[in-house]
């Protein structure tokens, strides 16, 4: 009985701990010194989705990064905003290199990840998997699903 | 069925969404009109009611005129601004507000900015990514001119090198935008400040020599004088960007330490890539702001994109009205042809001939109004343009667009639909009551 306690008592903090983590990993995913904060995107129900992320390479050399994959669409592609004619237009980039001790903000107005050929709505409060192609692998975004005339991130800001 | 419409040409889009808004005014005037030929009847009605027809087709013009012009307008000015700032790919400056920073380095609007250092400006422009790194120094002017100093590569790229004279070579020799009224030779004294407020004496001892005139861009620099940024900080008495060993030089590199501060660099980077990455780069929090004019000017499109909602539902009820009025019309105008068209009845005319004579009738007013309306809509534009260009040295041009002929097809799809409403009415009308009228 004093055993089965004692492990009870062990067991109850590791609740705790999993929220921790659980409300930290999302936000902060790294591969190879690349460092990913924040993923997010609108909530839509149409064909495509610009996803945002904060980038930071705290390598020792340069990034190149080459596209993304997501399991909700048929293709992924880096774009980069322009004005043409007074239209908004987001036009593909085949790859961004990042140098080492260099930060990159993919956000509304600059960079973007382009989802198209969307398998379904994106609703606020969702989340999916994504996956940023590298020269160093794929790194892992886990994306929210902002309000659809949001900005940016609701903790942008935050460090962690 | 989503797939093949998004596989599309734009074109091939708007040319189906235009048949798709007519089809319902194209199959209710195959219905009306099968088997009979009302066309000589309505001829003979439309002359007979002459005057009053003219009146309908021109209250019909003026509506869609007043409402397509005032929707290209729209679309003319934000096509205009967004070319004003093609030349500027990003802008570095002080914190503060893109926008203030916007209209003063793009749209050349006087406005009090803190300044970037030397060291800050030497690490811009000494980025590895970075191929220009313009300063802009504002705060004389010449007359209605501002006068920017600038580098020559700037200057150059923002006439696209179509200068007629030559490029400055001295610190007191300068460009003059294409809108100036001073001609190659002509010199000038700048004063300190701009409008009321200039201080027409303050840089007496200044006289620079036009050299040269910038082609005309289509954007406010069109009425700006551009001299090199050297001449600007010297007649401000102070040092010129350059080591007093250097001191004639003009243009990059500058000195750190001999750089008395710039409100705003115009950055531009030979890779598009390179434009963000130098975004994210030179974004600091109490240190400098980056920004790209195209990118605040969309934000600023979009809060206009909500305008141009309330624009077009404006729009629509006021041609909902004018339908409405024209219905009405129709209405009265059947009571002024009641007698002949109860004869025609008597006379054993099948009821649906009538309806058919009745409805082209108000047909032929309202695609003749609609059509008048196009062209209404485009010298509407046009005025509407040189107007707005005048007033801003922003080149507006408001060609009709396929939005227009949308709303267009829509109206008219509409209103045909409407005026069945009158035809049947007639047809409810006693022949005999008809007769004595």
């Amino acid at each position: 009985m004093r055993t089965l306690l004692l492990a009870f008592a062990l067991a109850l903090p590791l609740p705790a701990l999993a929220e921790t983590h659980d409300h930290d990993a999302p936000h902060l995913t790294e591969i190879a010194g690349l460092r990913a904060l924040h993923a997010w995107t609108r909530a839509s129900s149409g064909r495509e989705a610009l996803v945002f992320v904060e980038l930071e390479n705290t390598g020792g050399g340069s990034v190149l990064l080459t596209g993304a994959e997501s399991g909700i669409a048929s293709d992924g592609a880096l774009v980069g905003f322009v004005l043409k004619d007074g239209q908004p237009a987001w036009e593909t980039l085949a790859s961004v290199p990042l140098a080492a001790g260099r930060a990159l903000h993919l956000e509304p107005g600059a960079l973007a990840i382009r989802l198209s050929g969307l398998s379904r709505a994106l609703t606020e409060g969702d989340h999916f998997e994504l996956h940023l192609e590298t020269d160093h692998g794929a790194l892992a975004l886990h994306v929210e699903v902002a309000a659809a005339d949001a900005r940016q991130h609701s903790h942008a800001g935050h460090s962690h | 069925m989503s797939d093949l419409w998004y596989s599309l040409p734009a074109l091939a889009q708007d040319i189906a969404l235009t048949f798709a808004l007519l089809l319902p005014a194209l199959l209710v005037g195959a219905l009306v009109l099968r088997g009979f030929a009302p066309w000589p009847l309505t001829r003979a009605i439309l002359w007979r009611f002459r005057g009053a027809s003219v009146m309908f087709v021109l209250l019909i013009a003026i509506s869609v005129g007043m409402g397509i012009g005032l929707l290209a307008q729209e679309r003319g000015l934000r096509r205009g601004t967004a070319q004003a700032a093609d030349k500027f790919d990003l802008v570095v400056s002080a914190p503060g507000s893109e926008l203030s920073v916007m209209l003063a380095a793009v749209f050349l609007q006087p406005t009090d900015m803190p300044l970037l250092d030397g060291a800050t400006y030497d690490e811009i422009a000494s980025h590895e990514n970075v191929s220009v790194a313009a300063p802009l120094a504002f705060g004389d002017s010449y007359g209605d001119a501002p006068v920017i100093g600038t580098t020559a590569e700037f200057a150059r790229d923002l006439a696209d090198d179509r200068i007629e004279g030559r490029m400055w070579q001295a610190s007191d020799e300068a460009l003059a935008g294409a809108l100036v009224p001073l001609g190659v030779g002509e010199s000038f004294t700048p004063a300190h400040g701009h409008g009321d407020a200039a201080e027409g004496d303050a840089h007496g001892d200044a006289h620079l020599q036009i050299v040269g005139r910038m082609a005309p861009t289509g954007t406010p620099w069109d009425r700006a004088i551009l001299l090199p940024v050297e001449a600007v900080w010297e007649v401000h008495g102070l040092a010129n960007g350059h080591a007093p060993e250097r001191a004639g030089q003009i243009g990059p590199p500058f000195d750190p330490d001999y750089f008395p501060g710039t409100p705003a660099v115009v950055v531009r980077a030979e890779a598009l890539w390179a434009n963000y990455a130098l975004r994210s780069e030179f974004t600091r929090d109490r240190e400098t702001m980056a920004f790209f004019p195209g990118a605040v000017l969309a934000g600023l499109y979009a809060v206009l994109g909500d305008i141009r909602q309330v624009m077009s539902l404006m729009a629509l009820v006021t041609q909902g009205l004018v339908a409405a009025s024209v219905l009405l019309g129709l209405f009265i105008l059947s009571r002024l042809f009641r007698r002949q068209i109860a004869l025609l009845r008597a006379l054993g005319a099948p009821a649906r001939f009538v309806f058919a004579v009745v409805w082209s009738f108000g047909a032929a007013l309202l695609v003749a109004g609609a059509g008048l309306g196009l062209l209404t809509g485009v010298a509407a534009a046009s005025v509407l343009s040189r107007v707005v260009t005048a007033r801003t040295d922003i080149l507006v041009t408001a060609p009709i667009g396929w939005s227009e002929i949308h709303f267009l097809a829509g109206f008219v799809s509409l209103t045909l639909l409407l005026s069945l409403l009158p035809a049947a009415v007639v047809l409810r009308q006693q022949v005999v009551d008809g007769l004595r009228a």
